[in-house]
C-alpha cells in the first residue's frame, strides 16, 4: 500500500518536474489508475486458473493499482519525434512501445505518416486514448485486449492518406497503411490456450506470462513461460490496411495481418505461430453525442508441423452515449477458437485425428486426456459509466459479465461452462 | 475627334472631383433574385483608370490561431503586407499553404512569433495545420487599397472614389466555375451592385475543432 502511494507521488512529481510542453525537447505524460474490482467465476488467467479477467475473488478486497503508465516522448521538431511508453501493472514493469514517428508536410493532397521500432499497430478504432487506453470502457473488447497482449509491430510502418480537395477540406479521406515486421512470431499461443480474455493490460516487449499447466505443454515441452515477442524463422511479417473516412462522421477500415511465420520451427522453448487474420471495423459518431462502434475479425493460426490448427473469430458492438461529462458504453463481445485439426498426442507428438470427435455433442464421452482441447465459444457483457472531473480525472463504474465454454476445462476437472461477473470502480488520473 | 475632346475633358474634372468626393458602394450577391449568406467573402475593386492604385502604407495584419482554428477564417490583405501568425493556444501549431502564390511552412510553438510573410501577388492562399488536420484559413491577395468582406448577406466599402473598376468576389463556397468579377462605373448616385450565382453554393465553411477530452488523443 505505502509503495503504491509512494509511486503516484513521484507520478506527481514527474509532472510537476517535466511541465508539458510541445517544444522540441522532452515531454512526459502518462495515466494512473486505481480501483476496485468485485470478480467472481474462477481463478484469473494471470494466476494459473480459467478466469479469463485480469482480477478474481482473492483481489476482491484490496485496492488495485491498475495501471501506472508513462510516455516520455522526445519532439525533434514538429514533424518528428521519440516516444517511449512504459506500464507498471501488479508490480511488473512492461516497456510497451518504443517508435520514432515522422509526420512530414508533404503537398496537400496527401499525407504521410512513418513510424519505426516497437508500437500498437493503426488499427484499434477503440484503444484511442493516451497510451493505448480505451476512452470508452476500463476493459478493452476481447479484440482489442488479444492486440495489446500479443501484437506489436516491431519494424516499419507507413500509412497514406489521400484528401481529394484539400484546399476545401475535402469530406472524404482514404488511407492506405501497412508494415514490416519482426518478433511477432509466437503469436497465437494466448488465444489457441487460454482463449480470449477481457482486461486492461498490456504485454510488454520484454514481458512474459504464465497460463493454465495443460498438458500439452509438458508433451510438446513448452516454456512454462509465453513470450510473445520472439523471432524465430528470421522472416518479416506483414499488415496491410486500408480506410475510408467521412468527416469524422463516419470511418470504416479493413485490415489483413499475417505474420507469415514458419510454424514448423521452434526456439528456447517457444514455438513459431503461423496466425493470420483479417479485420472490418468501423466506428459511426451520429451526432447529439450517439456513436456506434464495431470490429469483426476473423482468422486462423497454425502451431507445429502437422499440428495445431485453430480457426479463431471475434467481434464486438459497442454503443456509446456522452453528454457533457458523462458518458456511457455498452459493449457486447462475441468470441471462438475452432479446433480445426484436434491433437491427439502421444509422447513424439505426431499422432492426431479428430474423427471419433463431435465437440458439439454434450453426450459424448470424452477422452480427454489425450487430447489439446482449444475450442472455445464466449460473450461478454460490458456496461461502463464514466465522469469526467477538473482537467485530469476520470471516474469509472464499469459491470461485466463474461460466459464462455472451454474444453479445456475438463483438464483440471472443471466445467467447461463458466460465467464470471465483475463490478470495477477506477478513478484514473491523465497526466 | 471633335466630340471625343469634351468627354475627355469631362472625365478628367470628374476625376480630380472624384478623389475629393468620394462613393459608398455596396455590394451583395444573389442566386434566382434571394439573397444568399456569403459571410466573410472578399470583394475586391481593382481600379481601371490609372496605372497603379494609390498605394497604403502597409502596416501588419494577424492571421491568429486560437482554439484550434484559424481566426479570421478569411484574411483578406493587399499585396506585401506583412502578415502575422501569433498563435494564442496552449499547443503547438505548423501552419503550411501550398499556395501558387507562395509555399511556406511556419512551426508555431506556443508563445512565440516568427517573422511576418508578405505576399507580392494577388491570388488565394488556403492554410492548413500539420497538426490539427481540420483547421483551415484563407488568405486572399489583392493589389488594390479597396476592399471590403461580406457581412451576412452584403458588404458595403465606405470611401473609394468614383471610377472604373473591376469587382471581383471571392469566397471558399462559390464554385469553381463560378466567375463573379465585373467592370463598373461606380459614380455618385450608382453605387450599388449585385452579382447573380450561376452555380450553386458549396457547403464548405470552417470546421469546428473536435471536442477534445483528454481520455481521447485525435488521430489526425
Amino acid at each position: 500500500m505505502f509503495t503504491r502511494i509512494a509511486l503516484l507521488s513521484l507520478v506527481v512529481l514527474c509532472q510537476v518536474a517535466w511541465a508539458q510542453s510541445e517544444t522540441s525537447g522532452f515531454s512526459i505524460r502518462g495515466v494512473t489508475d486505481v480501483g476496485y474490482a468485485n470478480t467472481s467465476g474462477a481463478k484469473s488467467w494471470l494466476r494459473g486458473g480459467s478466469g479469463k479477467l485480469r482480477f478474481d475473488e482473492d483481489d476482491n478486497d484490496e485496492l488495485q493499482l491498475l495501471d501506472i503508465g508513462i510516455a516520455i516522448d522526445y519532439a525533434f521538431d514538429l514533424q518528428s519525434k521519440f516516444t517511449v511508453v512504459g506500464h507498471r501493472y501488479d508490480g511488473d514493469f512492461a516497456l510497451t512501445e518504443a517508435f520514432w514517428e515522422y509526420r512530414p508536410l508533404n503537398d496537400g493532397a496527401w499525407r504521410g505518416r512513418y513510424r519505426v521500432g516497437a508500437f500498437h499497430p493503426s488499427f484499434s478504432l477503440e484503444n484511442t486514448g493516451p497510451l493505448w487506453t480505451s476512452p470508452y470502457t476500463v476493459k478493452s473488447s476481447a479484440i482489442n485486449t488479444w492486440f495489446g497482449e500479443e501484437m506489436r509491430i516491431i519494424g516499419a510502418e507507413g500509412k497514406w492518406t489521400w484528401i481529394r480537395d484539400p484546399h476545401n477540406k475535402s469530406k472524404h479521406r482514404f488511407s492506405l497503411f501497412g508494415a514490416l515486421y519482426a518478433y511477432n512470431d509466437p503469436m497465437g499461443a494466448m488465444i489457441s490456450w487460454r482463449g480470449w480474455s477481457v482486461h486492461d493490460r498490456q504485454i510488454g516487449l520484454n514481458g512474459t506470462f504464465s497460463i493454465r499447466d495443460l498438458p500439452i505443454l509438458q508433451i510438446i515441452d513448452h516454456s512454462p513461460d509465453f513470450e510473445p515477442f520472439m523471432e524465430i524463422d528470421d522472416r518479416p511479417g506483414f499488415y496491410v490496411g486500408s480506410e475510408w473516412t467521412l468527416e469524422r462522421r463516419f470511418r470504416l477500415q479493413l485490415v489483413h495481418y499475417d505474420n507469415l511465420t514458419d510454424h514448423t520451427l521452434r526456439q528456447a522453448g517457444q514455438y513459431g505461430w503461423r496466425t493470420r487474420f483479417s479485420q472490418i471495423a468501423f466506428h459511426w459518431r451520429m451526432g447529439n453525442g450517439y456513436e456506434v462502434l464495431g470490429q469483426f475479425l476473423a482468422g486462423n493460426t497454425l502451431m507445429a508441423k502437422d499440428g495445431l490448427d485453430n480457426d479463431f473469430e471475434a467481434a464486438y458492438v459497442m454503443l456509446v452515449k456522452s453528454w457533457g461529462r458523462h458518458r456511457l458504453a455498452v459493449r457486447w463481445d462475441v468470441f471462438r477458437v475452432v479446433n480445426q485439426s484436434l491433437i491427439l498426442y502421444d509422447d513424439n507428438f505426431e499422432e492426431y485425428g479428430d474423427e471419433d470427435y463431435d465437440y458439439d455433442d454434450d453426450d459424448y464421452e470424452y477422452n480427454y486426456e489425450n487430447y489439446d482441447y482449444n475450442d472455445e465459444l464466449g460473450n461478454s457483457q460490458t456496461v461502463s459509466y464514466s465522469y469526467l472531473f477538473g482537467d485530469s480525472w476520470k471516474l469509472s463504474l464499469e459491470a461485466t459479465r463474461i460466459w464462455s465454454r472451454q474444453d479445456s476445462r475438463m483438464h483440471f476437472g472443471q466445467n467447461p461452462r463458466l460465467a464470471e461477473k465483475q463490478v470495477l470502480a477506477s478513478v484514473r488520473y491523465y497526466f | 475627334m471633335n466630340v471625343r475632346i469634351p468627354r475627355l475633358l469631362l472625365t478628367m474634372f470628374l476625376m480630380s472631383w472624384s478623389w475629393t468626393a468620394a462613393a459608398r458602394v455596396t455590394v451583395e450577391v444573389v442566386s434566382d433574385g434571394q439573397p444568399v449568406q456569403l459571410h466573410g467573402a472578399v470583394v475586391s475593386f481593382q481600379p481601371m483608370d490609372t496605372e497603379r492604385a494609390p498605394r497604403r502604407e502597409s502596416h501588419s495584419v494577424s492571421m491568429e490561431q486560437i482554439n484550434r482554428q484559424f481566426r479570421p477564417f478569411i484574411l483578406p490583405v493587399p499585396v506585401n503586407t506583412p502578415v502575422l501568425f501569433p498563435n494564442l493556444d496552449e499547443t503547438a501549431h505548423h501552419v503550411y499553404s501550398f499556395s501558387k502564390i507562395r509555399r511556406f511552412e511556419l512551426p508555431l510553438y506556443k508563445g512565440e512569433l516568427p517573422d511576418p510573410i508578405t505576399f507580392a501577388n494577388p491570388g488565394v492562399v488556403p492554410l492548413g495545420c500539420n497538426i490539427h488536420d481540420w483547421m483551415i484559413g484563407y488568405i486572399v491577395v489583392v493589389d488594390s487599397p479597396y476592399f471590403m468582406q461580406i457581412d451576412g448577406d452584403r458588404g458595403t466599402i465606405e470611401t473609394i472614389p468614383p471610377g472604373r473598376y473591376e469587382v471581383q468576389v471571392w469566397h471558399p463556397a462559390l464554385d469553381g466555375r463560378e466567375s463573379l468579377r465585373e467592370l463598373v462605373e461606380i459614380t455618385a448616385n450608382h453605387t450599388k451592385f449585385r452579382f447573380d450565382l450561376e452555380f450553386p453554393l458549396l457547403s464548405v465553411g470552417q470546421p469546428p475543432p473536435p471536442v477534445q477530452r483528454f481520455d481521447e488523443r485525435l488521430d489526425y
